[in-house]
């Protein structure tokens, strides 16, 4: 992802924004702060709601199709 | 065995056949939020996207977009999703110095597509209509129903023209269900 985006652990869920749009992510069962492995379905949400370029993301994330 | 024609279409990897099911859904929800001294009503009638493949479902939200859940199946995702809709809320409330900035923020939070996804919807849309995908699990409702959100404010004080509750509403008052434990 290109600078400019920013990573926001609110109350409940984490807030990812770039370019105007906004992703929102769950923070996991132990709440902010912690290596909460998203599944690539929520990958591809973030993806395609913050329209990055899908097969520039794929080069990072193969599992995407 | 057949073989493509010279320059004709690519054969699939085994990975890409793998088969994937998209399921437009129209959704209506109601909430009453608690925030920094109000207390909302939220109705809004939004638009989804169900994809389901080998691995499981996930349910994307396209009007608004942003907010996604995971799930072992369209129920599982389904649920996950209401849960994360209703949380995204509570995040908002949390912040929002009063009603009126509460709601902007879900106007806005409605305004905020998923415009890549919004085409796969309406592809999906006509797939159903073909009889391509199959949702008799699906209540029908046609796909051009209104789609809006309204944030009401709920009287609750004496600025509200009524005698002061016993205690202001704040976002603490807001919590998501929680996993039945053992005792």
């Amino acid at each position: 992802m290109r600078s400019g985006h920013t990573v926001e652990d609110k109350t409940h869920l984490r807030w990812i924004r770039y370019q105007g749009k906004c992703a929102r992510t769950p923070q996991g069962p132990h709440g902010a702060g912690n290596d909460y492995e998203i599944k690539i379905g929520q990958a591809r949400g973030i993806v395609t709601q913050l329209e990055i370029d899908l097969d520039c993301a794929r080069k990072y994330l193969p599992q995407l199709q | 065995m057949d073989l493509p024609a010279p320059n004709g279409p690519e054969v699939p990897k085994d990975d890409e056949m793998n088969t994937i099911t998209h399921y437009p859904l129209l959704f209506e929800y109601k909430d009453l939020i608690a925030g920094n001294g109000f207390l909302a009503g939220v109705a809004i009638a939004g638009r989804a996207l169900i994809r389901e493949d080998g691995e499981g479902s996930c349910m994307y939200g396209i009007q608004p977009g942003g907010i996604c859940a995971d799930g072992d199946s369209h129920k599982e995702a389904v649920a996950e999703f209401r849960s994360v809709y209703r949380a995204a809320l509570y995040d908002m409330a949390a912040e929002a110095p009063d009603f009126d900035g509460f709601r902007r923020e879900v106007q806005c939070f409605f305004e905020d597509q998923d415009r890549v996804l919004a085409k796969t919807w309406t592809m999906a849309v006509a797939a159903v209509r073909q009889g391509d995908v199959a949702s008799d699990w699906l209540g029908k409702q046609p796909a051009d129903s209104p789609r809006n959100v309204e944030v009401v404010r709920i009287a609750v004080g004496a600025e509200d023209g009524l005698d002061s509750p016993a205690k202001p509403p704040e976002p603490g008052f807001n919590a998501l269900d929680g996993l039945a434990r053992a005792a």
